[in-house]
């Protein structure tokens, strides 16, 4: 096997003691944009352990480079990204020995001397910088962290494309695009980062990029960086696959989403009661009504084929016969559950004393999944407060209609509403979601909690209005 | 609390603010066959059942997030009682960071567990799933140095270009190379063969070489040399709080390493010259 040439240890060093100390002769070889003539000995050479690159390659890199520039913009980023597909493709080695600053180095001084300055090309005059520190940032690579492959010039385009690169999609570069898109995204704003080195956390904010089509802006890559970053700063990133980060990312920014491809499958299934009408908001096309529940304001209650004028005249529906009624009230927060099976098994005409002492239904919600919540949202003098239980807290009291239930609200308030939100709702709310029951609500306004606000706010929007 | 950057409302098994004691699992790494492999005893939790039922639930994790800035590696190994972790050399270089945690594995709305302080026995916690309940500890891991003792980074050789009577120090090589006149190199190779003059060169050579690069390990461009390297490592050994010594710390630390260079010196010395003036005994 032909093993690649690369420099030896301290000759990098040495050749920028010399630039620093104003050695001429070194600097003027640099100038020489077709070769760099310096005159290295022997052993300033060795071998790496893997097979030599494609001889030609510089040349290929300085062909695709050209074919690929906008002449008129100056814009580098399509040929970057075609020139680091390139190659990466053809430099097939494993991190280990793409962290190599010896082998870069080399490439450096020999097959991509050449396409080095063309790509960067300021070497006469640089704008940033003093010429000899455009030197040691393009030329002279004498570290290998992080923060150093991803700003030299070769070793920040072998190593985007392997930081983004997804073989299982059909174009495993379509990521790497998106990266591309942005010189910060690649050098400073995600490639800057730790999380950059978790495979998932870099292909899922670029998998949300490109869901949402999001413009690769300055802008949205700060704030989605530092958010990412603030993640990292309470949970080991490492441990959370990339439709975590992409669903952290919708949360988040949801006026970066398109709102109509969020996940609101609850919307659509949910069937409801909400005023006295008796008629559903949104009910499931040929689920039959079985029965209609009807309770007057005193407590009296019947169940009916048809509607009636009582005061709530709630249908059944055969979907949710095994299902539950919650019964909430405008005091204290009381809900009390029966199950629908019991309600359906009575079989007496009419009841009476179907409402709780001098207590005053709110509303009557309907639903056949425990693992839904009760969001709650009660106010005092123009300020809201929200929180939400699982429905499975709540426990059936011998489906005796009339009970108080439990009491969910300890504070004053004068207005109190309920919604019963969907189980993929659990995750979102995070502490929104409690479990003790005299625990307070939080405040609409609290802006800490403006994430979980975001969410409730596609369930729930009445509450913000 | 705050752990290697992350901060927690609740309480970690581990930390002081929460726990009087620490978990234990008694880590421990070696190479084999090309990979890394660290490996642990099984995790004793003490006191804390709660961790240990909620692993058996699946509602912890065992892990371990392991870190290469080298080779920007990062991944978390999910484990069960105790860590068996295998890395191929080839995703690693130079350094390993490796922080061993315990994690919810689901969200925990009302987390409590009475093996805490007991000012927060009773209460209730929010915990998301992937946030920390333990901390078992941070270890770094050195890979790619050629032992830690102080022959594997100090060379001293002839200088074939340098016509004056000049030593000179360079640290741009994986070791610290003292570079002599040829003439001086040839004499210090005789004085070496004496006892004494070892002794004596130790003090006046290498201490002065290692006080040298003590003042460059400040200078991130000599990170990733053997030399700085080792010398951090010798440094950890005694000082937690920070990566190498300050200014101020140099000659202290020198003295420690080199077991006290100036005091054998003045004893060498001494010696010899008590040698000198009793001759007739000898």
């Amino acid at each position: 096997m032909n093993y690649q040439k690369k420099l030896s240890a301290g000759v990098i060093d040495r050749l920028k003691n010399l630039i620093s100390k104003g050695d001429l002769s070194v600097i003027k070889c640099y100038l020489n944009k077709n070769e760099f003539k310096y005159n290295f000995e022997n052993n300033d050479f060795t071998v790496s352990e893997f097979e030599a690159i494609p001889f030609d390659l510089g040349d290929k890199m300085i062909n695709t480079f050209n074919s690929n520039l906008n002449q008129k913009s100056n814009d580098y980023r399509k040929s970057d990204f075609e020139c680091a597909k390139l190659l990466y493709e053809y430099i097939r080695i494993s991190p280990r020995q793409a962290s190599d600053i010896d082998f870069w180095n080399y490439l450096h001084h020999f097959d991509m001397y050449k396409y080095i300055h063309l790509r960067w090309n300021e070497i006469e005059n640089p704008s940033k910088s003093s010429q000899e520190t455009y030197l040691n940032r393009h030329w002279l690579m004498t570290l290998s962290s992080q923060k150093h492959l991803i700003n030299f010039p070769l070793t920040t385009l072998w190593w985007s494309i392997h930081l983004t690169i997804d073989e299982d999609l059909d174009d495993p570069y379509e990521l790497s695009r998106i990266y591309f898109n942005n010189n910060r995204y690649r050098t400073v704003t995600f490639g800057g980062s730790s999380y950059v080195r978790h495979k998932e956390a870099i292909l899922g904010i670029l998998q949300f990029y490109k869901k949402y089509n999001i413009r690769e802006t300055k802008e949205y890559g700060d704030k989605i960086s530092k958010f990412v970053n603030l993640l990292g700063g309470t949970k080991p990133l490492g441990f959370f696959n990339r439709d975590w980060f992409v669903n952290q990312l919708e949360m988040k920014f949801q006026d970066l989403c398109n709102p109509e491809e969020l996940p609101f499958s609850f919307i659509e299934t949910v069937i409801e009661k909400k005023q006295i009408t008796g008629i559903p908001e949104k009910v499931i096309l040929k689920d039959k009504i079985i029965k209609y529940f009807n309770l007057t304001e005193n407590g009296t209650h019947k169940l009916t084929d048809m509607p009636t004028d009582f005061s709530w005249s709630i249908p059944i529906h055969q979907s949710f016969s095994n299902g539950y009624l919650l019964m909430c009230y405008n005091e204290e927060g009381n809900i009390n559950k029966v199950t629908l099976s019991s309600l359906l098994n009575k079989s007496r005409d009419i009841y009476k004393n179907g409402v709780y002492k001098i207590n005053s239904i709110n509303n009557l919600l309907i639903d056949n999944d425990e693992n839904h919540l009760i969001g709650i949202c009660y106010s005092l003098n123009g300020n809201k407060f929200f929180k939400a239980h699982l429905i499975k807290q709540l426990k059936e009291n011998n489906d005796v209609v009339g009970l108080k239930g439990y009491q969910t609200v300890y504070d004053i308030y004068d207005k109190i509403e309920y919604k019963i939100l969907p189980f993929e709702c659990k995750d979102k709310l995070g502490p929104l979601l409690i479990k003790s029951f005299p625990a307070k609500g939080k405040p609409l306004k609290n802006k800490y909690y403006k994430e979980q606000w975001g969410v409730l706010n596609k369930y729930w929007p009445e509450i913000f209005k | 609390m705050k752990i290697n950057g992350y901060k927690f409302g609740h309480p970690v098994f581990g930390d002081p603010d929460y726990y009087d004691f620490k978990p234990v699992c008694n880590i421990d790494s070696k190479i084999e066959n090309n990979y890394f492999i660290i490996t642990s005893d099984l995790i004793n939790f003490g006191v804390n059942e709660k961790i240990f039922e909620m692993i058996k639930q699946k509602e912890a994790k065992v892990i371990a997030e392991v870190f290469c800035s080298y080779t920007m590696f990062r991944k978390v190994f999910e484990q069960d009682f105790l860590y068996n972790i295998s890395i191929p050399l080839e995703n690693l270089k130079n350094k390993v960071e490796v922080v061993f945690l315990i994690v919810a594995n689901i969200d925990l709305p009302n987390y409590k567990n009475q093996a805490i302080k007991k000012d927060l026995r009773d209460l209730e916690f929010y915990i998301e799933k992937g946030e920390i309940l333990a901390y078992l500890g941070e270890y770094n891991f050195e890979l790619g140095l050629n032992g830690t003792s102080l022959d594997s980074i100090i060379k001293i050789r002839p200088s074939v270009c340098n016509t004056e009577r000049k030593v000179q120090y360079i640290f741009i090589e994986n070791s610290i190379i003292i570079e002599l006149p040829i003439n001086d190199f040839n004499a210090l190779k005789q004085f070496s063969e004496n006892p004494d003059y070892q002794k004596l060169l130790i003090s006046s050579i290498l201490q002065t070489a290692l006080i040298h690069a003590c003042y460059k390990l400040s200078d991130n461009q000599y990170e990733e040399k053997s030399w700085s390297r080792v010398l951090k490592i010798h440094w950890a050994r005694t000082h937690n709080d920070s990566e190498y010594p300050s200014n101020d710390e140099v000659a202290e630390f020198i003295e420690e390493l080199l077991s006290m260079p100036t005091n054998l010196l003045l004893e060498t010395l001494a010696d010899m010259d008590n040698r000198y003036k009793n001759t007739e005994f000898e």
